[in-house]
């Protein structure tokens, strides 16, 4: 009965909460804090990595407990305080997780945390129908700075969000109000994906991961991509384009703030050996991800260098006061 | 497209997959029938497991996982009053009184024969129109939707019979106010939380429904005069009498039809479809319990089929459980959308057909369980209630280990019981906090996209068709009175 381990595990987490006890099995393990519900991509990231390190390691006990709720901020609370009784728990996160903080959402930030890894990079895209009239972005960004067309940007969730961030640093590198977009909000990118087909909406912004599969089927065409590569399916990156706008949903790892320095060498290492290792690199192309392998320092410059990036782009959209 | 077919059968009914897809029904149903645990949560807790086949088999596996969650879902909100899952919330009006009644394995059997004759009504309207149907997805948007969801919360009042209708549209407004609490859907700013972070995301819906069902219920028991447990419970319940059985089948042939139209479009599909389904038979059928359990558990299986079409034909997922399906799809390499008829016609036909597979084993499977299961309402009210009042918490805290939300759910469990006492109708509560997202979502970006021209929901006539008959079920009551 395969199928229990999990639903068993997340009793057993129940009752070891419950206990108030803070006692692990001695056994070396890891326990994945995931602050999102089953089913997305926070989770798919958390089980890929813990499948890897399993294959990799056949001892190795790999738990996960998903934490959704407060846009992470639930999982971030819990992960904080409790931080000197986590023994092996590692946080999974993500770029809101920069974004949220910013916007004061929870009172937490990354600076409360003990960065160990970046694993994955989701660029994002801005994707049109297949008979579009737009050819290119140069188009769009004509249309929308001409301001005679009403052009209509889905994207996948709320303003203020990676979705709507990507396109106002597009806007902004093109010397557009980012405020002054059409922007509409969708439940989820599959959502903004369907108002794009059915014409509701001329132009979408979303995640490559997300919106790969569509362009290879021919449904949709991605226009750009905000990474720095070249080598994909016949999309350009926005660099390419002249626009210099990298910007990337990031998924990565976390310890507790109090890990010591000797643990975090130690978790780094193992990060190091598991991402190259055929089983990860296999869950990669599964999902269709980048890697992205950052690790300690690097990893922390990363996010402060995001950090300063995302807070001036929402000061500009007015999401933060400066 | 008959050569697919048959290829499909024959991928489908090799005794590997056969024994896959019993194994997922095995395994959903179990998920589905813990709190708070839905068809999302089960596939996505299958995903390891399906890794381990090859694709046609783990996607029929997981057809299974997913109808098996289904059914799951509608025995405990037929048995304890506690619908795990939006969809089955219209299951719960009829289904526990009978179950109080001392007819829960009738109740049982009904839904699972409604199941099976949804879900298989399903595959079949998918099998036959797979390609075509995909444009209705593509025609409904903002307006259309927000229109629709407007219908549903018109029902519902309208439906509620002449004494109940101003209860029935204030607690439809509690909800809807209830839904409003979180992050704004569009603008993203935060609304109603008290600064708390725990109310960021708005009342989980688990938490909302086993406070105003399963709590409310437990308390009320709790209160009252202590009853002793009713009925019989034998292999004998299956079987439905002739008579009730052809009034039964003409209930689900409508709400199957139904039910899988409004499932292809995406969103609350089943959810929306169960509604309008029970609402439907309530106004033109014989009102009668039966009809009231068929309706819903018809509807919202071939809803769940329904909500495949966009899947396979757009490789846009139309629900959040299809959603968790594209990526498992899209983790074996395939790729769904309108190339894959084409392409891989095998593993195409292989999950529609598995899908009916699967519909047929959920039935074998589950049948025999129902005379046990149905016990659980024979047990001693102190021994009901406590284990109502456990099943309730532990569905809150399983998904979310928050002491927070406990504390919400007794403090919301306690208004429904006030609530409840003074003869208000909670369901129109939970109608209202399910749709008032998809509402204000839709109809504000419907607003946008015309510079907030109302207006713009008349020009487009599908809109404009649903707001009709929107006006129309509003003025059925005066005309019912002229009559009589």
């Amino acid at each position: 009965m395969k199928c229990q381990v999990p639903l068993l595990r997340r009793l057993g987490l129940l009752i070891i909460a419950l206990a108030l006890s803070s006692a692990h099995v001695a056994a070396e393990r890891l326990h994945l804090i995931i602050p999102a519900g089953p089913g997305g991509g926070l989770d798919a990231t958390a089980r890929a990595l813990g499948n890897a390190v399993v294959t990799m390691d056949q001892q190795a006990k790999v738990s996960y407990e998903n934490r959704s709720g407060g846009g992470g901020g639930k999982a971030m609370a819990y992960f904080v305080s409790n931080a000197d009784t986590l023994k092996n728990t590692l946080l999974v996160n993500s770029a809101p997780l920069i974004v949220r903080s910013l916007q004061g959402l929870f009172p937490h930030s990354y600076r409360d945390l003990t960065p160990i890894a970046g694993l994955i990079a989701d660029p994002g895209v801005i994707a049109v129908r297949k008979d579009s009239k737009f050819q290119s972005w140069r188009d769009i960004a004509a249309a929308l700075k001409g301001g005679k067309d009403r052009v209509f940007i889905a994207g996948g969730s709320v303003k203020g969000s990676l979705d709507h961030i990507t396109l106002s640093l597009l806007a902004q590198a093109e010397g557009i109000d980012p405020r002054r977009l059409r922007y509409l909000a969708y439940d989820g990118g599959a959502k903004a994906q369907l108002a794009l087909l059915s014409g509701e909406v001329d132009v979408m912004v979303s995640g490559l991961g997300e919106t790969l599969a569509a362009h290879r089927a021919g449904t949709v065409r991605i226009l750009g991509v905000t990474n720095d590569r070249d080598d994909m399916d016949g999309m350009t990156s926005f660099v390419d384009q002249g626009l210099d706008v990298v910007f990337y949903n990031w998924r990565g790892i976390f310890a507790p703030l109090s890990t010591s320095a000797e643990r975090r060498e130690e978790l780094k290492a193992l990060m190091n050996t598991v991402t190259n290792t055929a089983a990860w690199q296999e869950q990669l192309a599964r999902y269709g991800w980048q890697p992205m392998f950052l690790s300690g320092d690097d990893f922390t410059a990363y996010l402060a260098e995001q950090e300063i990036l995302l807070t001036g782009v929402m000061t500009g959209l007015g999401l933060i006061r400066p | 497209m008959a050569e697919g077919i048959l290829t499909g059968i024959g991928t489908a009914l090799t005794l590997q997959n056969v024994l896959w897809v019993a194994f997922g029904c095995l395994a959903g149903t179990l998920i589905g029938m813990m709190p708070g645990l839905g068809p999302i949560s089960a596939i996505a807790l299958m995903i390891p497991v399906s890794y381990s086949l090859d694709p046609t088999g783990g996607l029929i596996m997981m057809a299974g996982v997913y109808y098996g969650a289904v059914f799951g879902g509608s025995t405990s909100s037929i048995l304890i009053n506690a619908p795990g899952v939006a969809s089955t919330v219209a299951t719960s009006f009829d289904g526990y009184p009978m179950a109080r009644d001392g007819q829960a394995g009738r109740a049982l059997a009904i839904a699972a024969y409604a199941s099976f004759f949804g879900g298989t009504m399903g595959a079949i309207i998918l099998l036959i129109f797979a390609s075509s149907l995909a444009a209705i997805a593509l025609h409904i948007q903002s307006a259309e939707y927000s229109a629709l969801v407007l219908l549903a919360m018109t029902c519902v009042v309208v439906f509620a019979g002449s004494n109940a209708r101003l209860p029935s549209l204030i607690t439809l407004l509690l909800g809807l106010m209830l839904g409003t609490v979180g992050t704004d859907p569009m603008g993203g700013a935060q609304r109603f939380t008290l600064g708390l972070l725990e109310l960021s995301d708005g009342i989980p819906f688990v938490l909302l429904v086993m406070a105003t069902f399963a709590l409310a219920e437990a308390f009320r028991l709790a209160i009252g005069e202590p009853q002793l447990p009713r009925g019989s419970f034998s292999l004998r319940d299956l079987l439905i009498p002739l008579a009730l059985a052809r009034r039964l089948f003409r209930v689900a042939s409508r709400s199957s039809v139904l039910g899988f139209i409004i499932g292809i479009m995406p969103g609350a599909g089943a959810t929306l479809a169960s509604f309008f389904a029970y609402d439907l038979e309530k106004r033109i059928g014989d009102g009668s319990r039966e009809a009231g359990v068929t309706a819903p558990e018809a509807a919202n299986n071939a809803a769940s089929t329904g909500s495949f079409v966009p899947l396979l034909s757009l490789g846009v997922p139309g629900s959040g459980t299809s959603a968790v399906l594209l990526g498992v799809m899209l983790a074996y390499g395939l790729q769904p959308g309108p190339t894959l008829v084409t392409e891989q016609p095998e593993i195409f036909w292989g999950v529609i057909i598995s899908m009916y597979v699967g519909n047929v084993f959920l039935l074998a499977l589950n049948l025999p369980l129902i005379p046990y299961l149905a016990r659980i309402v024979s047990l001693p009210q102190q021994v009901l209630i406590p284990l109502v009042i456990v099943f309730a918490l532990l569905g809150v805290l399983l998904t979310t280990f928050s002491v927070f939300d406990l504390a919400l759910m007794l403090l919301l469990a306690l208004g429904a019981t006030v609530l409840r006492a003074f003869g208000f109708p909670l369901a129109p509560l939970l109608l209202g906090f399910i749709l008032s997202g998809l509402f204000e979502e839709n109809l504000q970006r419907a607003l946008m996209l015309s510079d907030g021209d109302v207006a713009y929901l008349l020009n487009r006539p599908i809109a404009l068709g649903i707001l009709l008959m929107n006006a129309a079920i509003c003025l059925l009551p005066l005309w019912n009175r002229s009559e009589s």
